[in-house]
């Protein structure tokens, strides 16, 4: 049973197999370095009981912890100039099929690192090294997501290279992962064509969150009553500034097109960094 | 539901903090949860429910302000509530529209008790 489904017991997260520590890590004690947000004191004199009672205003992110790790993230990242994006969808929509299109095509140009997340099994980072792909695996055990501590984890474990593309695939699920900033350029949203077009009004979250749709198995359309049209509409209409894609990973279709768009979206983010950089 | 992982997180932080204070017991935990952070209100306060157990907030209330999602056109500026909650088009002039509040999600403030 899931730990956020009601289990308190918590399972071991691994990476690469070895159990991932949630103490070792050189920046555990986050609240301790304070950006000129850190809470203040206001003090109150009531009274309950023995004690005085006294009200703090604390006024913090609730995921500031994941935050500031996925923040830390981004700028590793950005200075070894690697591009990542953080692929959520339902289990079986094709995320793991279509990362492996992107290795057989090789239409990026550049080597595509992998970081796999699943509850258990080293499968699917088998089936990415199969395809010539570096990558490790992250098992949450008991955990429905991937947070920002076990991706800087598995960082440290590839041989990252400039310019490269980082391709994070989250555990199956369309809802908990959307809450986590992993430190990516943005989130790619992937639904099926055996999921319903209604897929996006379901999960509005993730349309809200991700800069990109994948609409995949466009290759079974003949085969079921699929509205593709309605399944990017709604998603417009949850999100105008999302980019849909409707592809297939098995035959390829498609693909081209996100190719291109995924260059002139690095393009633009890699000259966006310079100039936050020259501001600086 | 990732609600309990994010409801430890926030007792984990109100605890070290209260702490730091030289609390004896936290007795109030407000927060602000937008309709579109991706987070349950219901699931959170039953989350609470059970990791507050054993901890310095375990006779804490857990206050939730719900903050409601709110748009604005990109085009006419027109600020509006989404329809349905999740539809980001102009009521006004059918423009593309922005979500610029509801995916709050903080700790607002807290409430400790110290011993005289």
């Amino acid at each position: 049973m899931c730990q956020d489904c009601g289990c308190l017991e918590v399972g071991a997260v691994t990476l690469e197999g070895v159990p991932l520590g949630s103490d070792h890590h050189s920046h555990a004690p986050l609240q301790e370095h304070d950006h000129g947000h850190g809470p203040e004191l206001r003090r109150l004199s009531l009274f309950h009981g023995q004690g005085q009672l006294q009200e703090i205003s604390i006024k913090q992110r609730i995921l500031s912890r994941n935050d500031h790790l996925a923040q830390h993230n981004r700028e590793l990242l950005q200075k070894a100039q690697v591009f990542a994006t953080n692929w959520i969808s339902a289990p079986g929509s094709g995320k793991t099929r279509l990362i492996e299109r992107m290795l057989e095509d090789n239409r990026l140009g550049q080597e595509i690192f992998v970081i796999e997340g699943d509850q258990e099994t080293s499968r699917d980072r088998d089936r990415i090294r199969a395809k010539g792909g570096q990558a490790v695996q992250i098992n949450t055990g008991s955990a429905c997501h991937l947070d920002a501590h076990m991706v800087h984890e598995a960082l440290h474990q590839l041989p990252l290279k400039p310019k490269s593309f980082l391709v994070i695939e989250n555990v199956g699920n369309m809802v908990c992962p959307t809450a986590f900033d992993l430190g990516e350029a943005f989130k790619v949203a992937v639904i099926s064509c055996t999921e319903g077009e209604d897929k996006p009004l379901k999960y509005p979250d993730l349309i809200t969150n991700a800069k990109v749709l994948l609409i995949n198995k466009i290759d079974l359309l003949p085969h079921l009553d699929f509205d593709l049209e309605a399944c990017g509409s709604f998603a417009k209409r949850i999100n105008p500034a999302i980019t849909v894609f409707a592809v297939s990973a098995k035959t390829g279709e498609g693909m081209e097109a996100f190719y291109a768009w995924v260059l002139s979206a690095k393009g633009a983010e890699t000259s966006e960094t310079k100039a936050v950089i020259q501001e600086r | 539901m990732h609600e309990l992982s994010i409801i430890q997180g926030v007792l984990q932080d109100c605890c070290t903090r209260a702490r730091q204070e030289g609390a004896a017991a936290i007795t109030r935990i407000e927060l602000v949860v937008g309709e579109r952070s991706g987070v349950s209100v219901s699931s959170l306060e039953f989350a609470f429910e059970a990791a507050r157990l054993g901890s310095l907030a375990q006779e804490a209330s857990l206050v939730i302000e719900a903050r409601p999602a709110l748009a604005r056109c990109l085009e006419c500026q027109a600020p509006f509530a989404p329809q349905e909650g999740i539809f980001l088009e102009c009521p006004q002039c059918g423009g593309p529209g922005e979500l610029v509040a509801g995916r709050e999600l903080l700790v607002s403030s807290m409430e400790i008790e110290t011993n005289l």
